[in-house]
């Protein structure tokens, strides 16, 4: 294994507890919302734009409800990370995959290997049922990002 | 590149295990172009081989037809002893006559038939050797060679060999640099199997062909001498073609005689050229149709054999003749007069071959003349004679050819004789010096000049990126998922894969950037070829130079790079093998 070390995610990153929405769309429209104001994004709404269109090529999810929309953009100058969790099940793509975890990421062009060591170390603690299942009874931003990083 | 039935995105264990494979052999192994080349070098050497060996068994055949000769091996000098004076006069007659009509019929030659053929594949040119020009001088070759004619046989030999190497080329569609290294090996395959001789065949083709000693081009030329050679030695076995009495050097004073005899041979070289050169004037201010003046040229050589059959043939008897048994220098005298008239008359009447031989008994010949001289004036020295025969032929070669690396190895070949290294290295280099201060141009020059060589360079000088480049280069659609892309990666022998939408090129894909992740089957379902591209990877334009191009790669840590051409669409590829070997194997430019 060769993957670089990674934070996983930056325990700043803006977390929604019982993000109560009905759709793909505005899931993704309601989390990208919480980075409006980050000052690595050079155009919010490029940035979304971005991710609605890789969504449409093919919903990035991964099993267990967990879904990882995210665009390589240059709209942001880093890594941009922000977190939701469903009150209810979202459907995602064609298939209606039911979703109860966001990971929204945005990630300048050039850092290819860098994107691979995040979202690699991201699944490979989301592969723990114990961790999503931890996740989804979080009580509070604390214990989710806590859950997360000790994993 | 895609596989599109497949509609699985994650990575079956089976999948990442041989990719996984894959991954250490490329780190380990770094197999790339320049290796697939040597494969290449062998498959060519092996082929050129067998195509000279069917050359020579369809020659000794033809032989023993024309003159009726039922010894073991193909001798010429014998088989003319054995045959009426008016047979020695009518079979190089008739076998010129053929050889002609052949040059007649392959009705491309009217024009250039005057040209006296030292060797057609020389000219390596872009690679592409022409079949039907190849096939008839090879076949017009055989026809003198077989009845007596006297000329060698390495041309038609490195001609067939390289034309099949030119026809695999070809078929594999490889690009100009490649063919040109392909056509190189053909040649050096043909010269290697002709002389028993794998160092020399593969020096020959390097410093006479390419002009260049790069390792890029060498070690090609390499494996196919070598496997080459084994496969005529496995056909004819492995002794040395001219097999010579071990000569052994008592002081260091017996230098003193080789040098006088190399600078003899760089004075004599040039009037061997010269001679040739007359030949041709001669026939040529004759006026005949081809037919008839190879036909003339074989009578001459069969009037003079009816006297002195020895002039018969390419001359290999007599050379093994000046090294084991010499008779009298009188005889031997007269002999190589009688020779070298008949060479100019082979050469002058327009017949196709090879000057090796002739030139390797001139100067053991003249070497071996030179020593009895030389030991009847210095009695107390114990010269031998036999050894001045030996250093002369390769003083003598490395003069008349240019090529003194490829002599002094290719005497050594020859005659397997260590001791003689030595005296053949010095004289070589000062009889190598010595003609071309008096004389710049060499046996190949002639030909390469009137093959248009200049041209060829000229041509190869301008040649762009462009012109190296593979079309239809295999890519990966920016939507492929994580899994496709691995997979891909099994299907080919490269680094970086090329992520094209459209036609538009996108970026490539590491290998080195995924192979940490592959144990990762999620990875399959978040992520697509175009989320792990790199963007910025270099790429050239068509009509970037060889030496852009270098520089470009010089960035790179690829062994290959796209071409893109000015709306960005991917248009080919280009290996850095190709450009390295173009580089290493372009002819020098005309002074």
């Amino acid at each position: 294994m060769t993957a670089m070390p990674s934070p996983v995610l930056p325990s700043d990153a803006p977390l929604t507890l019982d993000l109560d929405v009905s759709g793909e769309f505005d899931a993704i429209v309601a989390v990208a919302e919480s980075l409006r104001e980050h000052p690595d994004i050079l155009d919010h709404s490029a940035f979304v734009e971005a991710i609605l269109e890789r969504q449409n090529i093919n919903p990035p999810l991964l099993g267990s409800g967990i879904a990882l929309p995210h665009a390589r953009t240059p709209k942001v100058k880093e890594i941009v990370f922000a977190v939701a969790r469903c009150a209810q099940p979202v459907p995602f793509g064609d298939e209606a995959i039911p979703v109860r975890l966001i990971f929204l990421y945005g990630i300048p062009p050039h850092r290819v290997a860098e994107h691979l060591a995040t979202i690699a170390a991201l699944a490979r603690k989301l592969r723990n049922q114990a961790v999503v299942d931890g996740l989804l009874a979080a009580p509070d931003p604390a214990a989710f990002f806590t859950l997360l990083r000790d994993s | 590149m895609s596989e599109p039935g497949n509609t699985s995105a994650e990575l079956d264990s089976g999948t990442r295990r041989r990719v996984k494979l894959r991954i250490w052999l490329s780190d380990h192994l770094r197999i790339n172009e320049l290796q697939a080349t040597l494969l290449w070098a062998a498959v060519i050497g092996l082929l050129g081989a067998w195509t000279s060996i069917g050359f020579k068994e369809a020659t000794e055949w033809l032989h023993h037809a024309f003159t009726g000769y039922s010894g073991e091996h193909e001798n010429y000098t014998e088989s003319f002893r054995t045959m009426p004076d008016w047979r020695r006069v009518l079979v190089p007659g008739i076998g010129g006559l053929l050889a002609g009509m052949t040059l007649l019929f392959g009705n491309r030659f009217k024009a250039q038939a005057n040209s006296t053929d030292y060797m057609e594949a020389v000219v390596v040119g872009d690679g592409n050797l022409s079949v039907k020009v190849s096939l008839v001088k090879s076949t017009s070759a055989w026809f003198s060679g077989a009845s007596g004619a006297s000329i060698g046989r390495e041309g038609p030999l490195v001609q067939l060999s390289s034309l099949v190497a030119s026809i695999a080329g070809r078929l594999m569609k490889f690009p100009l640099a490649r063919k040109r290294q392909l056509v190189a090996c053909g040649a050096a395959a043909g010269i290697a199997s002709a002389y028993n001789a794998p160092i020399a065949g593969a020096f020959f083709v390097a410093e006479i062909v390419l002009g260049s000693v790069a390792m890029e081009a060498f070690g090609p030329l390499v494996i196919s001498s070598v496997i080459a050679t084994l496969t005529t030695r496995a056909h004819y076995g492995g002794e040395a073609m001219y097999a010579a009495p071990v000569f052994t050097m008592h002081a260091n004073r017996e230098l003193l005689p080789y040098l006088a005899l190399g600078l003899l041979c760089g004075f004599g070289a040039p009037l061997f050229l010269s001679l040739m050169k007359a030949g041709e004037r001669i026939f040529g201010r004759l006026k005949l149709p081809v037919w008839a003046r190879l036909a003339l040229g074989g009578l001459i050589v069969g009037a003079l054999a009816v006297f002195h059959p020895e002039v018969a043939g390419n001359g290999r008897d007599l050379v093994f003749a000046v090294l084991h048994d010499p008779g009298t220098w009188q005889t031997l005298a007269i002999i190589l007069g009688c020779k070298l008239i008949a060479t100019a008359a082979t050469f002058g009447s327009g017949a196709v071959g090879g000057v090796f031989t002739p030139t390797l008994f001139t100067g053991a010949a003249c070497g071996y003349l030179f020593g009895v001289a030389a030991s009847a004036l210095l009695p107390g020295w114990h010269l031998e004679p036999g050894a001045f025969g030996l250093v002369g032929m390769g003083a003598f070669l490395a003069a008349a050819t240019g090529a003194p690396v490829m002599a002094i190895i290719m005497l050594f070949e020859l005659t397997l004789n260590y001791q003689i290294l030595m005296p053949v290295m010095l004289a070589g280099v000062v009889g190598y010096y010595v003609c071309r201060s008096l004389n710049p141009r060499t046996l190949y020059s002639e030909a390469l000049k009137r093959k248009g060589a200049a041209a060829v360079a000229q041509h190869l000088a301008t040649l762009k990126v462009g012109d190296l480049m593979l079309s239809d280069p295999h890519t990966l659609p920016p939507h492929a998922s994580f899994g496709e892309v691995a997979r891909a990666f099994l299907q080919s022998r490269h680094e970086f894969l090329y992520v094209a939408s459209g036609e538009k090129f996108l970026g490539a894909v590491s290998l080195h950037d995924i192979k940490g992740y592959l144990d990762q089957p999620e990875l399959g379902s978040l992520l697509i070829a175009r989320d792990v591209m790199r963007e910025d990877f270099p790429h050239l334009q068509p009509g970037q130079t060889m030496n852009e191009a270098l520089d470009t790669f010089g960035e790179s840590d690829s062994e290959r790079l796209p071409v893109t051409n000015a709306v960005g669409k991917l248009i080919g590829t280009v290996a850095k093998t190709d450009v390295l070997l173009f580089l290493a194997g372009k002819p020098r430019k005309p002074a």
